[in-house]
């Protein structure tokens, strides 16, 4: 079936009927697969008003055309519902190896529907496909629910599952596979947990082909190729994962300090860095399905208050959790990255909401006698960590701090000190200091978010080529082409960090070569346009407030280093950034842009 | 002797692109299942280690094989010749090693044959996990060995 | 002035800061920074035919990037901070 497996699944959780459907190929041609095929059936099919947490909003978990395959890092599959933190369409996706394992069980995606009245996970063993009652998993967290159906079904089953963030719609609770794999940010856990359905197993014994097999060992070869011998994917992120990033970016001045408020250049980064991290933790990298960076990080603490071992932290827990919070304890980053595993939540946004909590305390907005007795501030780990845990119980405070920054500040006053887009927490980069960055934040579709166009890489990685992060001229034009190759790369299924070493040609020869396409470059890039508009045109019809950042990006100057004195300036970006999309100056798309795409 | 695989665990990502390559190769279609590796990974050990034919010098299915469709190549391989077999399976159960498979698409056992020459998992494994070479010719495992005496043992001249 | 290293050029230069003789320029500087420690970091941090730097380098001169202030010919003041990064990136 070139790349697809021809067939979908629909999970009736409220009834409990399945059926199997013939995947829509019209729509997997326009919208390709995982986060653009997974988008158009959901639009298609929920009511953009649709309340996130309500029976009536779907859940979709949809794999692309690469995946399962040997394209460069072909490992990926999407999560996509309304997203209950943002009321904008919610997209995530997750490597490990679940999202091929679905697609050798002989499915490209499960669509499910209502919800069940009590625990449930959906069992899938090639064509057989059943929901069994899971009320005696429910309360366990994500390695004792992986472990347990493992247990149950099989050791070669993979598991896509919620821990208790989830159960608890923690409105950022993610959808978590093989362990330490998530398709973190939304919330998309907490509208599986309002389903509750607490996992899919899945195993499968069916083989994927491609439409021209020579052609695609041709291109995949050149792919790998190019990603072996670039010092990035090659060396630096097998070598040292993401929290590379740390020290660059606090030299660059871009390090957000302390919620923000103080700057963005922290003192003690290195203590925090991926070096840092090999030097003392690592035990082991590790590859998800497909893989040939090797990004992943086995981490171990030996000893001490935050002993426990586990994997990662990424680079954005690494400043979450570090240097967001005034933390330079690498440990107690660790052992509250764990605990975002096991329990299963987004450590992006925890992190941003412990240190918007720790502003809102120091500053006097909110006091012991509503944080239980805790004093929450800046630079103290320890209570940094019992609040992480506090949240996954949903205990305490615990609870308030898992409705994410915005309702927590909007609660005590002060919705201005939540660094958030769209209700949903920026990532680790200061928009202040990074123009493009402010205006990806601005601008992406699931709010406040860094792998919607990655601008970081021109900015200040000089990939594919070096732009000035102080300068506003050009950044709506490369974001734009960014955020619609990022939209292209997460539907056709491989992993976005291949695009610091392949581009446009090498993504889309693998995709032509899988599918059967005799269609140019700018054909299919033209169609993560599509994706990009649909995503927009869902959240205009949802409702969704306009293109902004916080006050502080946009009013309060940077105090020091080398983008001293900045704010961001998104104004005059903005309004270049809707012309060269084609839309309207109120960003919305216009009737000849929709007929370009065919939307 | 000659090349033969070798594999390196404390190298190994656990990605499985081995598995999908030789699959592939092999079938034409993406199927683990189907592919002549394996990659067994264990969590707890954090280590991941890829299994395949080591081609026995005394290969019990080859012995076992009741109508001699298996034989040795001249790259020292033990292949099957799907023409002879029967599929009655013999050769899965004679494996003490567990490598000889059965594909359920095509109904045939199979397992390494070296591709020829130009293993596929080898020319694909990102880290070098899994190599094709004489093992004679490099003493690399010797000299690990070497080194970490070294390193216990010896007395670095000071400058 | 001071020098700062990161990543896998610390395993080329031992260290992770140093306080270096003042050099006019970031050629200069390179090039001494070359001499001092050795063909691995001249390999990263320079063109093959030492005129340009290299590829798979990036250098910050008070946390801006070299290609912003003038590139190779970028000149320096005693005061500055260099920052050494190879090519690096994640998210």
């Amino acid at each position: 079936m070139n790349g697809y497996m021809g067939q979908i699944l629909r999970v009736d959780l409220a009834c409990g009927k399945i059926t199997k459907e013939p995947l829509n190929m019209t729509a997997a041609k326009d919208f390709v697969g995982a986060r653009g095929l997974g988008t158009k059936y959901f639009c298609d099919e929920a009511d953009p008003k649709v309340e996130p947490l309500g029976p009536d909003n779907k859940l979709i978990f949809m794999t692309g055309p690469l995946t399962g395959t040997a394209a460069s890092c072909g490992g990926r599959y999407e999560v996509v519902a309304k997203a209950p933190l943002t009321g904008t369409i919610g997209a995530a996706n997750s490597g490990g190896h679940f999202g091929p394992e679905l697609k050798y069980a002989g499915y490209d995606g499960i669509i499910f529907e209502g919800a069940s009245d009590h625990p449930v996970y959906l069992y899938i063993n090639d064509d057989t496909v059943e929901l069994r009652d899971a009320r005696d998993l429910w309360g366990r967290t994500v390695f004792e629910t992986t472990d347990e159906l493992n247990k149950r079904c099989g050791a070669s089953f993979r598991v896509s599952c919620i821990g208790p963030a989830g159960e608890n719609l923690c409105l950022y609770a993610g959808v978590m596979n093989d362990k330490h794999r998530a398709a973190g940010r939304g919330g998309l856990g907490a509208v599986m947990g309002s389903k509750k359905l607490k996992a899919v197993v899945v195993k499968g014994t069916k083989s994927i082909r491609v439409a021209r097999p020579e052609g695609f060992m041709d291109a995949i070869t050149n792919a790998r190729k190019m990603l072996k011998a670039h010092p990035v994917t090659g060396e630096g992120l097998g070598a040292y994962g993401t929290e590379i990033l740390v020290n660059i970016i606090n030299e660059s001045g871009a390090l957000p300090l302390r919620n923000g408020r103080d700057g963005s250049v922290f003192a003690d980064a290195d203590n925090i860095s991926g070096e840092t991290l090999a030097e003392k933790y690592l035990v082991r990298n590790k590859g998800c399905f497909g893989c040939c960076i090797g990004c992943g990080r086995v981490v171990d603490i030996p000893d001490g208050p935050f002993k426990s071992r586990g994997e990662g932290p990424e680079y954005e827990a690494g400043w979450s959790f570090g240097a967001d919070c005034g933390i330079d304890d690498l440990e107690a980053v660790c052992k509250a990255n764990f605990i975002c595993n096991e329990y299963g939540f987004d450590p992006i946004t925890l992190g941003a909401t412990i240190a918007c909590a720790m502003e809102l305390f120091e500053a006097g907005h909110l006091t012991e006698a509503d944080t239980g007795g805790i004093a929450i501030r800046f630079g103290d780990a320890a209570t940094m960590v019992k609040l992480a845990e506090l949240t996954g119980k949903n205990e305490g405070f615990g609870a308030q701090l898992a409705l994410g920054s915005y309702r927590l500040a909007e609660k005590y006053g002060h919705p201005e000190l939540s660094m958030s887009v769209k209700k949903q927490e920026m990532p680790a980069y200061d928009g202040r200091a990074m123009q493009g960055i402010g205006l990806e934040y601005a601008t992406s579709n699931r709010g406040g978010c860094h792998v919607r166009g990655y601008m970081t890489s021109p900015e200040v990685l000089g990939l594919p080529t070096k732009m000035d992060p102080l300068v506003t001229e050009g950044k709506a034009g490369m974001l734009k082409i960014f955020q619609d190759l990022t939209a292209l790369i997460d539907s056709v299924g491989i992993c976005l960090f291949t695009s610091f070493a392949i581009g446009l040609p090498e993504v889309a020869a693998q995709y032509r070569e899988a599918v059967g396409s005799d269609e140019s470059d700018a054909d299919i890039l033209l169609k993560g346009e599509r994706v990009w508009n649909l995503e927009k045109k869902f959240n205009l019809a949802a409702g969704v407030e306009k293109d902004t950042l916080p006050p502080r990006l946009l009013r309060e100057q940077l105090p020091e280093g080398p983008a001293q004195g900045k704010v961001n300036e998104l104004h005059t970006m903005l309004e270049e950034y809707y012309r060269v999309r084609g839309w309207d100056t109120d960003g919305v798309p216009t009737a000849e842009k929709d007929r370009e795409l065919g939307l | 002797m000659g090349k033969q695989l070798l594999i390196k665990p404390e190298k190994c990502l656990g990605c499985r692109t081995c598995e999908l390559v030789c699959s592939f190769g092999h079938n034409g279609a993406f199927n683990p299942r189907f592919a002549n590796v394996s990659v067994m990974s264990y969590e707890e050990a954090a280590i991941s280690i890829p299994v395949m034919c080591m081609q026995c010098e005394d290969p019990c299915c080859l012995e076992v094989c009741p109508v001699g469709a298996i034989s040795r190549d001249d790259k020292d391989a033990v292949v099957i010749n799907a023409d002879k077999c029967i599929g009655c399976k013999m050769c899965m159960n004679a494996c003490p090693l567990g490598n000889i498979g059965f594909n359920t698409e095509r109904r045939q056992v199979h397992k390494c044959d070296l591709c020829g020459g130009e293993p596929k998992c080898a020319e694909f494994c990102p880290t070098g996990a899994i190599t094709y070479e004489d093992p004679e010719e490099g003493i690399d495992r010797r000299r690990a060995v070497a080194d970490h005496f070294k390193d216990v043992f010896g007395e670095e001249a000071k400058a | 002035m001071q020098i700062k290293f990161f990543a896998y050029l610390r395993d080329y230069t031992g260290c992770k800061i140093t306080d270096f003789p003042y050099q006019e320029d970031i050629y200069q500087l390179a090039h001494a920074l070359c001499d001092k420690y050795g063909d691995k970091l001249r390999g990263k941090m320079l063109s093959p035919d030492g005129e340009d730097l290299g590829e798979e380098i990036i250098i910050l001169v008070n946390g801006r990037h070299v290609a912003h202030l003038g590139g190779i010919h970028a000149k320096l003041v005693p005061s500055d901070i260099v920052s050494i990064f190879p090519v690096v990136a994640g998210g």
